[in-house]
């Protein structure tokens, strides 16, 4: 009775996990509520209404790049320390970021149809962040394919901070190279042909509250995989503990 | 002109669907995987409590056999 108390409360979201949970859905709605009543409409260059795609857009790609460099952080952590908990961080944000990644490329193609006319162009920046979608893929596969927890944990780590490498890139490709894709933030030598996309004030708000809500989304998503990664090895452990008898 | 009557919304309305239909199924998948986990866990659990109970059951029966003996 004692054991299945236990197992019990095992299962149960922790206070902070929830807390990530309550904040996301809250952020998420406030900021739809900001992006489809308050935001100002775009002009012809940047897609007209579709332009409102760029807020979430740029929040799932903030999201997804961000993941992958934790993935790393984690990566280095877990090779630092041998823990075996850091690669399960790392595993967790890597899944949660291949989410990201996909919605920032099928929203970018959402955006793209309307603006240029086509869904998909290889421009460097829409190529280098396919590339990186499916480095992420291939990061989980190569995950799956190998047994040994302690292996797979260091084959992992050291893809996964390979990697990280592409991401400094993909932020300064559309910037420095000439590119179809607006830079949003910052300079740019393409900034006549991109449509001019400079953010206004009240731009930038709606942006930051986007950015924070789905950054919450992706706490709580990323915390509740690792207390899943947890369980899935603790009833592992227990398996095998009973085939050994 | 209003939102909806944009030829543009429609891309707009699909890309906002992309985001939330991506985070809700995944949120999902967390929620399918918990409950597919709690199932094997308490299974689990069943064969371990019967191995617990033939542990002791089985040394009894050796003790009981030497006393007829």
């Amino acid at each position: 009775m004692q054991g299945a108390i236990s197992v019990e409360r095992s299962w149960r979201v922790d206070g902070l996990t929830r807390a990530f949970g309550v904040a996301a859905l809250i952020m998420v709605a406030v900021a739809l509520v900001l992006v489809f009543f308050v935001a100002p409409s775009g002009d012809v260059r940047s897609g007209g209404e579709a332009q409102r795609i760029f807020y979430f857009h740029i929040s799932s790609a903030w999201v997804g790049f961000g993941a992958w460099l934790l993935t790393a952080f984690f990566g280095i952590r877990y090779l630092q320390t041998r823990d075996l908990a850091w690669d399960r961080r790392a595993h967790a944000s890597a899944e949660v970021g291949v989410v990201f990644i996909t919605m920032t490329l099928l929203s970018g193609m959402l955006w793209g149809r309307p603006t240029w006319n086509t869904w998909w162009t290889w421009d460097f920046k829409l190529t280098l962040t396919a590339l990186q979608f499916l480095l992420y893929v291939a990061y989980l596969m190569l995950r799956s394919g190998i047994e040994n927890p302690e292996r797979r944990a260091r084959f992992a780590s050291v893809y996964g901070i390979i990697g990280s490498l592409t991401i400094p890139l993909n932020f300064v490709i559309s910037r420095v190279l000439q590119s179809i894709h607006p830079a949003v933030f910052g300079p740019s030598v393409n900034a006549a042909q991109q449509g001019g996309f400079g953010v206004s004030v009240d731009r930038s708000l709606i942006l930051i509250v986007s950015i924070a809500a789905l950054t919450a989304a992706y706490l709580f998503l990323v915390r509740a995989r690792i207390a899943l990664l947890q369980q899935e090895e603790a009833l592992n452990a227990r398996k095998a503990a009973l085939t050994e008898v | 002109m209003s939102l909806l009557e944009d030829k543009n919304a429609v891309y707009l309305f699909t890309a906002y669907g992309v985001f939330i239909g991506g985070m809700l199924t995944y949120a999902l998948f967390l929620w399918w995987r918990r409950r597919s986990l709690e199932r094997e866990a308490a299974l689990l659990e069943e064969i371990e409590r019967e191995q617990r109970s033939t542990d002791v059951k089985a040394p009894r029966q050796v003790a009981s056999g030497r006393q007829t003996n």
